[in-house]
């Protein structure tokens, strides 16, 4: 199983970086560090997006990750190739995840709303006994948001044990790197004392992501997973270099992507 | 005229909230969400269906995303809170969570204008019509009396659209006898000289115009989308006068004027409400209408210079 979620991750990240060179435009960095998370979800059976009635929901609460999502609802015959090569046209795919495209459940581009509309739906879930799963992939920068602090409060307070947070904890914000900041000193200790499902695992580690995604679907609690991850991981000259957050490859530098993610 | 009959009539809020219990006893869909304010006709609802009711504590952010994720998965959401806290400190959310993604949720902002005056310039909401006014999918309502606040309250609860509802609170003088919703009521014959008011200020302008005859009186209670049909009416009007407890700057008036100009109807438009300014004061809510000039007395006034 790892060994096939390996080789998608690989595809996944190749195919976004072959569209970003074309379309010169995208958030490589931030995607790559997150591809191996979506991976997990999509194709490791954690997410059960494809029951007809109650289907898990998931959120991208890191939009800008938006087109590894839309590479993989490719792959899986959810849009067209044609949908997917429309990204970065006038009129095409953005920059951000977008609710008209098919398999997209939330319109995301504005950080720390989604674990809040996870809380929502993990209510209405429980409400219609139906126990479907609310997940979301957030940044950690995102969780400066003083929301997302109101929202793990509430769901601790109504027992929201469906919502499964994931945090691609990549350690490098828009500008800054964050390794030491008070949001992540924290969120361990309050998830934990709060009675959460709390695991900090290698987000490019598929036997972890599996293992403990898989625990999280079953625990009788709301889990709250910080994958530490790299910052435009599988290229070597992208990772951990802030300048990656937006930046678009040279043909040069391509290829050498090209023949480490081959 | 209207009948004005204070002994048959409630409490704004009971008669809008009311409805909305009634309906939570059929529809085990209907959710009602607040930013811990109480209401009295809703202490039922709380007690006796704790499952259609939370209280998400004092977080607005939280409370409209919570919304906007119940009503994405098949359920009918009322929000409710004081009108300034459940409007701007979650605006980012409205405009993303319920609108961008057009979600039935109704947002009840109670203590429209200066209704909770002694709380000082936090709890005004003089502003809120411009802002909400500002998002493509929401539509806004304004009732004025507890008949009319009851017929919105069934209006949302029947459509499948995001709204955002300008409650009063307390016992208000009746104005309509409707049996239904309406958007607009005629309430003093159109003349050459006619005044739009909306919300709880038309009954002040009933007020300031009981000696005056040549004077026409619309209650808009639907502001966005604005009823239509209000302009073929006043084609034959040459003086519009636009009173509302509200800011100048995009509130009914600036609505009419936006409406008015795409479609060239051709009139002199005069706004009365609040000053484009912060009202940084306390005092009680009469005493800021006169020091705004919208109480009756400086309406009279205002209305015979104009006409």
């Amino acid at each position: 199983m790892e060994d096939k979620l390996k080789k998608i991750s690989n595809n996944v990240r190749l195919r976004v970086l072959e569209i970003v060179a074309e379309k010169n435009v995208g958030h490589i960095g931030g995607t790559f560090s997150c591809v191996d998370l979506l991976v997990t979800l999509y194709y490791g059976g954690i997410l059960n997006y494809n029951d007809k009635n109650f289907p898990d929901r998931f959120i991208l609460s890191k939009g800008h990750a938006c087109l590894a999502l839309y590479v993989i609802l490719e792959d899986l015959g959810i849009i067209s190739k044609k949908i997917l090569n429309s990204y970065g046209d006038d009129g095409g795919l953005g920059g951000q995840v977008d609710i008209n495209i098919n398999g997209v459940d939330w319109n995301t581009g504005s950080l720390g709303h989604a674990l809040g509309v996870c809380a929502g739906i993990a209510h209405a879930s429980l409400m219609q006994g139906k126990n479907y799963k609310a997940i979301t992939i957030l940044g950690d920068a995102e969780c400066d948001e003083g929301s997302i602090w109101e929202s793990i409060m509430h769901i601790t307070d109504y027992k929201l044990n469906n919502v499964i947070a994931i945090v691609d904890r990549n350690r490098l914000s828009v500008t800054d790197v964050i390794t030491d900041n008070a949001v992540f000193k924290l969120l361990p200790v309050a998830l934990k004392h709060l009675g959460w499902f709390y695991k900090e695992i290698d987000g490019h580690s598929f036997q972890e992501c599996l293992a403990v995604l898989n625990e999280a679907k079953i625990s009788n609690k709301p889990s709250f997973i910080i994958a530490n991850t790299i910052k435009g991981k599988g290229v070597s000259y992208m990772e951990n270099e802030l300048k990656w957050h937006h930046s678009v490859p040279t043909k040069e530098q391509l290829n050498i992507a090209y023949r480490e993610l081959k | 005229m209207s009948v004005l009959d204070l002994n048959q009539n409630k409490d704004m809020r009971d008669a809008f909230f009311d409805e909305i219990y009634f309906e939570s006893i059929n529809n085990p869909n209907l959710i009602v969400i607040t930013n811990d304010m109480d209401i009295f006709s809703l202490r039922k609802l709380k007690e006796q269906r704790p499952n259609q009711f939370i209280n998400v504590g004092v977080a607005e952010q939280n409370m409209i995303n919570i919304a906007s994720g119940l009503a994405s998965s098949g359920m009918k959401v009322i929000i409710y809170g004081i009108a300034p806290f459940v409007v701007f400190r979650c605006y980012e959310q409205i405009k993303f969570n319920i609108c961008s993604m057009n979600l039935p949720v109704s947002i009840v902002g109670i203590g429209p204008g200066v209704s909770f005056a002694f709380d000082g310039p936090t709890h005004h909401a003089i502003q809120d019509i411009s802002v909400m006014n500002a998002l493509p999918e929401m539509n806004i309502l304004n009732p004025s009396d507890s008949n009319s606040a009851k017929h919105c309250s069934n209006l949302i609860l029947n459509t499948e659209n995001p709204f955002y509802v300008r409650l009063d609170k307390g016992v208000h003088p009746q104005i309509h006898n409707f049996d239904k919703f309406e958007s607009y009521k005629i309430i003093k014959p159109i003349q050459k000289t006619t005044i739009l008011s909306t919300g709880t200020m038309v009954s002040n302008v009933m007020k300031a115009t009981k000696n005056i005859m040549n004077i026409g009186l619309i209650d808009i209670i639907k502001l966005k989308p604005f009823p239509l049909d209000v302009l073929n009416i006043l084609e034959n009007t040459e003086n519009v006068i636009v009173i509302e407890e509200h800011s100048k700057s995009g509130g009914l008036g600036s609505i009419f004027n936006d409406i008015a100009a795409d479609k060239n109807l051709s009139v002199k438009l005069n706004l009365i409400g609040f000053e484009n300014k912060q009202l940084l004061k306390y005092g009680s809510r009469d005493w800021f209408h006169k020091e705004a000039k919208i109480d009756f007395k400086s309406l009279t006034e205002k209305i015979l210079r104009i006409i």
